[in-house]
């Protein structure tokens, strides 16, 4: 299980759109172009970005990156924002 | 992996792609990828869309719907391929009494084995010695199993032994009148309408893990075959009743994390957990659960029961409690 970062730059308004669409089932946005996406086993982790490679189509100059983050380097993350803006803990227990 | 439990009435769950989002008023509550929920227990009137159980089914995640006061209503399992070869096989071996009665006996004995150490943990409130009595009488059944014939005497055993240990049960409580005596449907007092809300959630988790193994969950050993009774579900719980859920139950009435005004009362219903209270104890069950490895032990269970059917060893591995 790895924590990963995915970032990307796309032109086509749609494209970066949808890729922010595949990205949110996976983990949560945590910049305009950048989501966090914790705890991803191999197995989905290989959806994630083979479902990314499926259906968006680059442009020249477009990117996506995937940073795979393992839990001590993930301890290590800083985030300075006004709203404490980073990744949800996904807790074990809900209670609604 | 998540477990979500959902109490709150007039709530909506939906998904959004491949998330799951959790709706009341139409405010957003809660909003989680499908694939790191393991469990959902929906509690009383919440909805759930078509379009969530589907999803919920494709993932494999469990779903059991609960009445408020905690009485299972149904769980939803998707068709995944089973294994016929246990079902065949347990089938076959349910109709070998001698089978049957040796798997029984072990389920009894180790019941009573739990009741009596979580017994051990009363005696700082026995001023009056009374539960040398019942630990005698508990000791008594645990030698007359070993002498049974046939089930009949077998669930005699276990009914006199269940009588010793909730008549010794009091003593385990600070304040003894919130429990006067087993009573179920209806609960009749606040420790009995617990009581019976932790057997329900562990057997729910039983009968999904019986029937995801292959087992018919209705076919047990010690429990009659009865109408809409997962009996082997039923028979799992047993070792798992006194340390773990009475022995829950004791310690939050005791720490006072459950209070007699926690509960109402109705005339038909008996004693009922209110919302508020009901969310706390969730959060104390699934840390205590964690805290005593509770779920592996009926994962394992569950795995061993199989290899004895199949006849590749003799008992099950049941919940076996050591108080400390």
């Amino acid at each position: 299980m790895m924590h990963y970062v995915v970032v990307y730059d796309i032109s086509n308004d749609k494209m970066r759109l949808k890729t922010a669409r595949i990205l949110e089932d996976f983990g949560d946005r945590v910049q305009h172009s950048v989501f966090e996406c914790p705890d991803l086993d191999d197995k989905m982790w290989t959806l994630c970005w083979n479902r990314l490679q499926k259906r968006i189509t680059l442009e020249d100059g477009d990117s996506i990156r995937a940073y795979a983050l393992c839990e001590s380097c993930r301890a290590r993350i800083r985030v300075w924002s006004l709203d404490g803006g980073g990744a949800m803990e996904n807790p074990d227990v809900i209670i609604l | 992996m998540s477990f979500l439990y959902i109490t709150e009435q007039g709530a909506k769950l939906r998904k959004s792609s491949h998330r799951l989002i959790v709706e009341k008023d139409g405010e957003e509550i809660q909003e989680i990828e499908c694939f790191r929920v393991k469990t959902i227990l929906i509690f009383g009137n919440v909805q759930v869309t078509t379009q969530a159980l589907t999803e919920i089914l494709n993932q494999g995640v469990e779903l059991a719907f609960l009445s408020e006061d905690g009485m299972l209503k149904g769980q939803l399992t998707p068709p995944l391929p089973k294994n016929i070869d246990i079902r065949i096989r347990q089938q076959e071996r349910s109709k070998d009494p001698h089978f049957v009665l040796s798997q029984a006996k072990r389920i009894v004995h180790v019941k009573i084995r739990n009741s009596l150490e979580l017994l051990k943990q009363a005696d700082w409130n026995d001023a009056d010695r009374s539960l040398q009595d019942s630990r005698s009488a508990l000791e008594d059944q645990l030698r007359n199993v070993e002498k049974c014939d046939d089930l009949d005497q077998l669930r005699g055993c276990e009914g006199a032994a269940a009588r010793a240990y909730f008549g010794a049960f009091p003593v385990l409580l600070k304040e003894r009148n919130l429990f006067h005596g087993r009573s179920r449907r209806p609960p009749e007092d606040p420790v009995n309408a617990v009581l019976s809300f932790g057997y329900v959630l562990l057997v729910t988790k039983l009968q999904s893990l019986l029937d995801g193994v292959g087992f018919d969950p209705f076919r047990g050993f010690l429990h009659d075959v009865s109408y809409g009774r997962p009996s082997l579900a039923l028979d799992l719980l047993e070792p798992y009743r006194a340390p773990i859920v009475d022995r829950l139950v004791v310690k939050l009435f005791n720490l006072k994390r459950l209070q007699a005004d926690d509960f109402e009362e109705d005339t038909e219903r008996g004693f009922r957990l209110l919302r508020p209270a009901m969310k706390r104890f969730f959060q104390s069950w699934e840390e205590f659960l964690n805290k005593n490895a509770v779920r592996r032990a009926m994962q394992r269970q569950v795995e061993t029961l199989a290899q004895a059917i199949k006849g590749e060893r003799e008992f099950p591995e049941h919940f076996q409690f050591k108080a400390d």
